[in-house]
């Protein structure tokens, strides 16, 4: 009877405490993020229509916006049609759809086809009211190499272009003179590589014995024989090698000349003598192949540098190609006594790096390397020196151009106003390069082939399509 | 499931403590008599509510009904016991009465009553002397945080106080009336139960009082250590009588002050094409790119992501509950407590990810337990053991991580995770990982710190020697240690290029996947202390007399995490005596001088001693017979006090008086000792003793570091002058006081000592920052402060409703007046006669209006400037704007004024109390990624709403020179952006701190389950806030924004008392 009034009486006291245990379980539900509104699937009872489009012209590659009405919320359903080219869509979000310009989409007509749920039968379509201003330009494509999306893949092999790995520490291009369809590429410390154009395969080029190789290049006379230099750390080794075409470039003899951190060399076109620096020293020496006489062409302005040569075709004058110190060097030839002078700056500021175009020193450049020259056909009117020089900026992720009145400008890389990268399309709107060092011109083909050492593979630059 | 077990402990608890009650009456049955009777007032009113228990026996006793009538159990002989808030004690011995009929008087509430615990035990308000602040711990509690500090701004007078960060578990700091030093440490000495320790490990309902002595006269009784001021925290202990139970229940909901707002993506990319063509650039997104972003077609490369939403919850639930028990008998009282606090971080958490929680939660864990033992009659053993249990949590890569990235990612950077399911990130490094990868795929942080404290206090009355003559010794000993393990990983990652090679996204990895991997650590201390006392009163007629003596010695050992320095295991240890003496007369005339002499084994023995002596005296006004009836004072006092404190503490460094001697080993330029294909060090600085192509060289040794033998304590003269006052029968209280204090002696290293003095030094540039090595402390600096802190009280009754309106100010404003520093023939370059971190910066004059302006203006050297950049005074007029032309400007970061004002009201059962916090005279630079917006120039910085939607200086639409921000730039501007008055921002805000709303059930009702008063209540803090600056929350105080900011918590709770 008592127990019984006691718990009366605690029945409220209860009921507290229950409900401030229940105050320790207030836990509120999270909302859901609403996120953006699912745009509208196509809906058949409505017209597909187009009505317009950005940009209003361009080239291949390039980004395409296209409005209209009821393009539906499906990529893989819709088509769209340029120039009578099929081109890649990317996504599609109702009354806006975002495509790739195709290539060779010259009549530049912009159509949208609503597929079935197939993807094969056209439903229903609409077609742009303006037409799409196509241009064919230079772009950048890719020629061979394989881009490794996580770079401890990496393979390197010969074979077929799309099965030869991909290519690291390419420094120096150089066409084999004799075959138009062949180049080669010094790789530093890798193996040395033979490109053929033609049958679309990559081969190695072996150099048993021979370290590191920053450049090759080729004998003037006779047969043409490949020569190379090994770049080492020793006073008292020989440098230069021979490989002979009769033994296809198997059979290698030494020059007895010792030389010390040769990055570059070059053999005068006309004349036939060999031009090397040395790295330690800061010194061009000119070297004769026939008589094997050795002598110092000129000093270079500073020591401890990579100095690269490239000569005119004409062999009028040389670019000295200062790496580490940003900037690049003219030296004319003194044909009567047959070598080089004391050159002088014609592109860049030494030691100050940076990317400018501009005229001479007020230029900057970042780590030059490879360049090569490049016959304008618009010089022809006014004669004098034919040739633009195109040149790698390594560290600027750009090819430059470099014209005989010393006016440096950016070719290709740097698209969408970046630095580097791996990126394809219009030469300075879209490209990118990652350290592009070696470059070669094919005259056959009329375009340039790039090395990048950061993107081991070589790229192409031709005019669409080709 | 915690919060499960908890609750229903506590209801076992209760439901044990009933069972219990029931069983101890019916044994007792036979011999109990009915007492029943009436309780009433002097004016014969029934008193409704007022607790009966019967003294020395357990139970919860009996209430008086509405009518104030009671019936209670009780054997003879036993006394009754009533109590009633409000009301003094009645107590009744039982005989033959089965009747008791009690008459309650109101207690004598007044101000002079009023017990302010001091550095030498309790004293009356009226017989203080110095300047010390009782605070009122009622007002603490309605602050969530689970620290104490976080409470105090705006609360007390003379306290300072700013919270920097508003994750769980970060503490605010606080410092009492000014920062006089900046050499050593600024902070205050707390003192809970006589020995220093943590406030923020004390759960603020165990506290009985809280008291901050500011000025020297009662603080130089602690000699070392008093001159920061001392805060002194006692906590709860039994009373005599029935037991007493406390719970409350508090469930809390917070969300975000302020969280930065970003602009979106379609206006960060407009504006970063803005900033490139306005310099000339080619912009960074093509039209074409602007349309696929604004329509959103490509979320790969164009996305639009709102990080903070991404990231950051709406609101966080938390709780927080405490339970104690305090009762006891004439020979032993009790209280026991226990607290638990839960919060939640902000942090969205991916339940799918990971089966850990990520989240930045804190949970707390407090125990105390004091009982009070009286031994014989005149012998009282106090012994308190208390604990507490710190948790956090944080994600792998940790908080400042995630705030970086916050601030840097731009909507468009990089999406959550790309169309084919990789995760982006910027670079490999962990906080440019993308937030919501940081939040919750980087493993978690798990840290928790255990304390553990224990007291014993033995008090001897010693009134046999002579009366009036009491012994305390005390002795303490405290354990603490933090540990954390940190378990890290983070997924593989990946970033694409910029632009779609064929329509195909190519993708770059970053990182590798790192599978989780675990570090951990720890490091611990404990400390022990013991003190006596010795303390004298006497009183012969109109002459009170009083002396006190007392020994102290402490020291503290750290415990793990040592390392190889031979120095960190040694103990700091403290040693002191100090005294006390004071007189008045007919509490009319006080004075009282103290002193504390110190010694601290940071200083050599001939140094180590101080002595700080301090006299102070008080005029009660009031009390004097011409003022004795005049009714409308109550209370009027005019205090003075003069005298020195030290301090010791002397940042990390120890023993400052001996030197270290280092072999030379090679170093590179971060100072880093250089070593060979061995991994040993390379000597050098030595001698090749050996002959001839053998080798026997012996490395050199040299000074690491030269002694400071001299070096000694930082010594604070204080004055201070005070008032309280109470007029009209304490409707209005109030105490002012103004104080100066003279630092001297401030600790530092004397870097620039000529060449000539011989000694060698080293400077090494390591992260922008040079670093002196080798040359000696001393104590050089000197630096004076003022200001004034007071509080006003207004209390009135109108009808039913009570009102009290509260407020206190405190300013302070201190000035180098002497610092070792590099000489300039520009004073204004010096710090010597500025405040300590006194903001500096060049003055700009707005924006260039033109170029015609610039060519008119003095040429400014740090880079090339535009119209619409930054225009700089020429301060020394010598025609350049550069370094030399940086002045102070502002105040300091931290405020230099604090104030808060309050109100409470209580209406029947309700009660109403709000507070007002604000801080001013404070300012700081604004600058980071999002402020010095595209500083980065790659992309890295988000961009701020509120700045892209200002009027903001445009080319060709706005080219106004007073616009707030000046023109664009993509990349580093090194003219606009840095340290000048258009970056600084007046850091001064007013807040509602809290809002406070409770309602008691009725009497009546709540008495019918046995409960004295139980109390519902809906507090609200950070409600809203008047500031300037409105880019982040301004308490905190952060340049950048990079903080987890400040909560507005809204929590509802009831509190029972039985």
């Amino acid at each position: 009877m008592k127990v019984e009034k006691i718990s009366k009486r605690w029945r409220s006291f209860h009921a507290i405490w229950l409900s401030m245990v229940m105050l320790c379980f207030v836990q509120c539900k999270e909302s859901s993020d609403g996120g953006d509104e699912k745009p509208v699937a196509y809906d058949p009872g409505k017209p597909v229509s187009v009505t317009g489009f950005l940009p209003k012209g361009g080239g291949a590659g390039s980004n395409l916006v296209v409005y209209g009405d009821n393009f539906g919320n499906d990529v893989s359903r819709i088509k769209v049609m340029i120039g009578g080219k099929i081109a890649k869509t990317v996504s599609v979000k109702g009354n806006a759809l975002y495509c790739i310009v195709p290539s060779e989409a010259f009549d530049g007509d912009v159509n949208v086809y609503i597929l079935d749920e197939a993807g094969e039968e056209e439903l229903a379509g609409g077609e742009a009211p303006e037409v799409f201003a196509y241009e064919r330009k230079w772009v950048v494509s890719d020629l061979v190499g394989k881009y490794y999306e996580v770079g401890t893949q990496f393979e390197e092999k010969e074979g077929p272009f799309d099965d030869c790995g991909a290519f690291k520490n390419m420094i120096w291009f150089t066409f084999d003179p004799k075959n138009p369809n062949q180049f080669y590429i010094a790789a530093e410390s890798s193996n040395a590589r033979v490109v053929d154009l033609e049958t679309r395969y990559v081969s190695y080029f072996r150099t048993p014995g021979i370290g590191r190789k920053t450049v090759i290049l080729w004998r003037p006379d006779g047969d043409r024989d490949l020569l190379t230099a090994e770049n080492h750390a020793s006073d008292t080794r020989n440098a230069f090698y021979t490989f002979s075409r009769s033994s296809n470039f198997t059979q290698s003899q030494v020059i007895n000349q010792v030389a010390r951190g040769v990055n570059g060399a070059a053999v005068h076109p006309i004349n036939g003598e060999l031009y090397y620096s040395l790295y330690r020293v800061g010194v061009v020496y000119r070297y004769d192949l026939e008589t094997g006489t050795n002598k110092v062409a000129f000093s270079n302005p500073f020591q401890s540098t990579a100095v690269f040569i490239v000569i005119h075709p004409s062999g009028d004058y040389a670019y000295i190609t200062n790496y580490e110190r940003s900037y690049i060097l003219k030296s004319e030839y003194d044909h009567v006594n047959k070598i080089f002078r004391t050159p002088y700056p014609v592109a860049g500021l030494a030691n100050s790096n940076g990317w400018s175009d501009g005229v001479g020193t007020s230029a900057r450049l970042n780590r030059p390397v490879q360049g090569v020259f490049v016959k304008n056909p618009d010089y022809e009117e006014q004669g004098g020196d034919q040739y633009d020089y195109y040149f790698c900026d390594k560290e600027n992720h750009a090819i430059r151009k470099l014209t005989p009145q010393g006016r440096v400008s950016t070719y290709a890389g740097r698209g969408n106003n970046g630095t580097n990268g791996y990126a394809n399309g219009d030469l300075r709107l879209e490209a990118r390069f990652n350290q592009p060092t070696a470059i070669a011109f094919d005259e056959t083909r009329n375009c340039f082939y790039v090395g990048e050492q950061g993107n081991w593979i070589i790229r192409k630059i031709s005019l669409e399509g080709e | 499931m915690k919060k499960f077990i908890l609750c229903i402990g506590f209801a076992l608890l209760t439901i044990s403590y009933h069972t219990h009650a029931q069983e101890g009456t019916q044994q007792e049955v036979r011999e109990e008599l009915t007492i029943t009777g009436k309780v009433t007032d002097v004016n014969d009113q029934p008193l409704v509510g007022v607790s009966i228990s019967i003294s020395n026996a357990p139970g919860l006793g009996a209430r008086t009904d509405d009518a104030g009538k009671y019936s209670i159990k009780a054997k003879r002989y036993q006394t009754l016991e009533f109590t009633f808030v409000g009301y003094d004690k009645e107590e009744f011995l039982l005989n033959e009465e089965k009747e008791v009929n009690i008459m309650m008087r109101e207690s004598d509430a007044s101000l002079i009553n009023e017990v302010v615990v001091t550095a030498t035990g309790n004293e009356r308000r009226i017989a203080v002397t110095g300047a010390i602040t009782t605070v009122d711990v009622e007002r603490l509690k309605s602050n969530p945080s689970t620290s104490m500090a976080d409470a105090l701004a705006g609360q007390v007078p003379g306290i300072l106080a700013m919270q920097r960060s508003g994750r769980p578990g970060e503490i605010s700091e606080f410092w009492i009336r000014s920062i006089s030093t900046f050499g050593a440490s600024s902070s205050a000495l707390v003192l809970v139960d006589g020995f220093e320790r943590d406030m923020n490990e004390i759960n603020v309902e165990d506290v009985e009082s809280f008291t901050v002595l500011k000025d020297a006269s009662a603080t130089a009784i602690y000699g070392s250590r008093g001159a920061n001021g001392v805060v002194l925290i006692n906590t709860k202990r039994g009373k005599e009588g029935k037991i007493n139970i406390n719970a409350k229940l508090e469930g809390f909901r917070s969300q975000f002050t302020q969280l930065p707002e970003f602009a979106d993506g379609y206006t960060y990319a407009s504006m970063s094409n803005e900033a490139k063509i306005t310099r000339n650039q080619e912009p960074l997104f093509s039209d074409t790119e602007l349309e696929i972003l604004r329509l959103g077609l490509d979320p790969d490369l164009f996305p639009n992501v709102n990080w903070m939403d991404v990231l950051m919850r709406d609101y966080a639930v938390s709780n927080r509950s405490q339970l104690s028990f305090s009762g006891g008998g004439k020979t032993a009282r009790y209280y026991v407590g226990g607290s638990y606090h839960n919060q939640q971080g902000m942090y969205k958490v991916d339940d799918a990810l990971s089966d850990y929680n990520t989240n930045a939660n804190f949970k707390r864990y407090t125990y105390r337990l004091n009982v009070d033992m009286d031994i014989t009659k005149s012998t009282l053993l106090r012994v308190g053991v208390s604990g507490s249990l710190r948790k956090e949590n944080d994600p792998g890569v940790g908080t400042g991580a995630i705030w970086t990235s916050l601030m840097g990612y731009s909507p468009i950077m990089m999406p959550l995770s790309y169309s084919n399911g990789r995760i982006p990130s910027w670079t490999g490094k962990n906080d440019n990982l993308n937030p919501w990868v940081q939040g919750t795929m980087t493993g978690y942080k798990e840290t928790w710190q255990n304390n553990i404290q224990t007291t014993l206090n033995l008090e001897q009355k010693l009134d046999f020697v002579t009366p009036g003559l009491r012994f305390i010794a005390r002795y303490g000993y405290d354990t603490k240690n933090n540990n954390w393990i940190n378990r890290f990983k983070r997924p593989e990652t990946w970033r694409i290029e910029r632009f779609r090679t064929n329509g195909e996204l190519i993708f770059t990895r970053t990182a590798e996947e790192m599978k989780m991997t675990q570090t951990s650590g720890s490091e611990g201390s404990r400390r022990d202390f013991f003190e006596w006392d010795l303390l004298y009163n006497k009183s012969l007629g109109k002459h009170n007399f009083g002396a006190v003596a007392k020994y102290m010695q402490s020291s503290e050992v750290f415990t793990q995490g040592l390392g190889d320095d031979l120095k960190n295991g040694i103990a700091r240890r403290i040693q002191g005596f100090s005294g006390r003496a004071n007189y008045n007369f007919n509490n009319r005339y006080f004075v009282d001088f103290n002193f504390g002499y110190t010694g601290s084994e940071n200083f050599h023995k001939d140094y180590r001693f101080g002595f700080f002596p301090a006299f102070s005296a008080a005029w009660n006004v009031a009390e004097e017979p011409f003022l004795k009836d005049a009714d409308w004072l109550s209370m009027f006092k005019i205090r003075y006090s003069h005298g020195k404190t030290g301090n010791d503490r002397l940042g990390g460094d120890r023993f400052p008086y001996l030197y270290d001697i280092e072999t030379i080993y090679q170093r590179d330029s971060n100072w880093n000792i250089v070593k060979d294909s061995n991994g040993n060090p390379i000597a050098t600085g030595g001698y090749q003793f050996a002959d001839y192509q053998t080798t026997a060289y012996w490395g050199g040794m040299r000074y690491d570091q030269i002694a400071s033998p001299y070096v000694s304590w930082e010594v604070a003269l204080k004055k201070d002058l005070g008032f309280d006052f109470s007029f009209l029968h304490d409707k209005i209280s109030g105490v002012f006081d103004l104080f100066y204090e003279n630092r001297e002696g401030i600790f530092m290293r004397r870097d620039f000592l000529p060449a000539s003095s011989g000694l060698e030094s080293e400077i090494i540039r390591i992260n922008n920052q040079d670093r002196r090595f080798r040359y000696p402390y001393a104590n050089v600096g000197k630096v004076e402060s003022r200001g004034f802190d007071g509080n006003l009280d207004f209390k009135q009754q109108v009808n039913n409703v009570h009102l009290t309106l509260r407020g206190n100010l405190t300013y302070s404003k201190n000035k180098i007046l002497e610092r070792d520093e590099q000489n300039s023939i520009y004073d204004y370059r010096l710090q010597e006669g500025h405040r300590v971190d006194q903001a500096r910066g060049l003055v700009a004059l707005g924006l260039f209006k033109d170029y015609d302006d610039i060519r008119n203006s003095p040429t400014q050297t740090f880079g090339e400037v535009m119209p619409g950049d930054i225009k700089y005074k020429d301060v020394n007029g010598d025609g350049v704007v550069d370094g030399t032309d940086i002045v102070a400007i502002g105040a300091t970061t931290r405020p230099n004024l604090i104030y808060g004002f309050g109100m409470s009201a209580s209406w029947k059962g309700f009660d109403l109390n709000a507070h007002f916090q604000g801080a001013g005279k404070s300012s700081y630079f604004i600058n980071g990624s999002s402020v010095y917006m595209f500083q980065g120039g790659d992309g890295w910085g988000n961009v701020l709403m509120d700045m892209a939607n200002s009027n903001r200086w445009k080319l060709g639409e706005n080219e106004d020179p007073n616009a707030e921000y000046p023109r664009l730039s993509y990349g580093a501007n090194a003219n606009n952006y840095r340290a000048s008055s258009f970056w600084l921002r007046d850091g001064s805000y007013l807040r509602l701190k809290s809002l406070d709303l409770g309602y008691s059930l009725p009497k009546n009702l709540v008495n019918r389950a046995h409960i004295n008063n139980a109390r519902l209540f809906f507090i609200a803090t950070n409600l809203f806030t008047f500031s300037k600056f409105g880019l982040w929350d301004p308490e905190m105080g952060s340049t950048d924004g990079k903080a987890y900011p400040l909560s507005k918590t809204f929590s509802v709770g009831i509190s029972v008392n039985l």
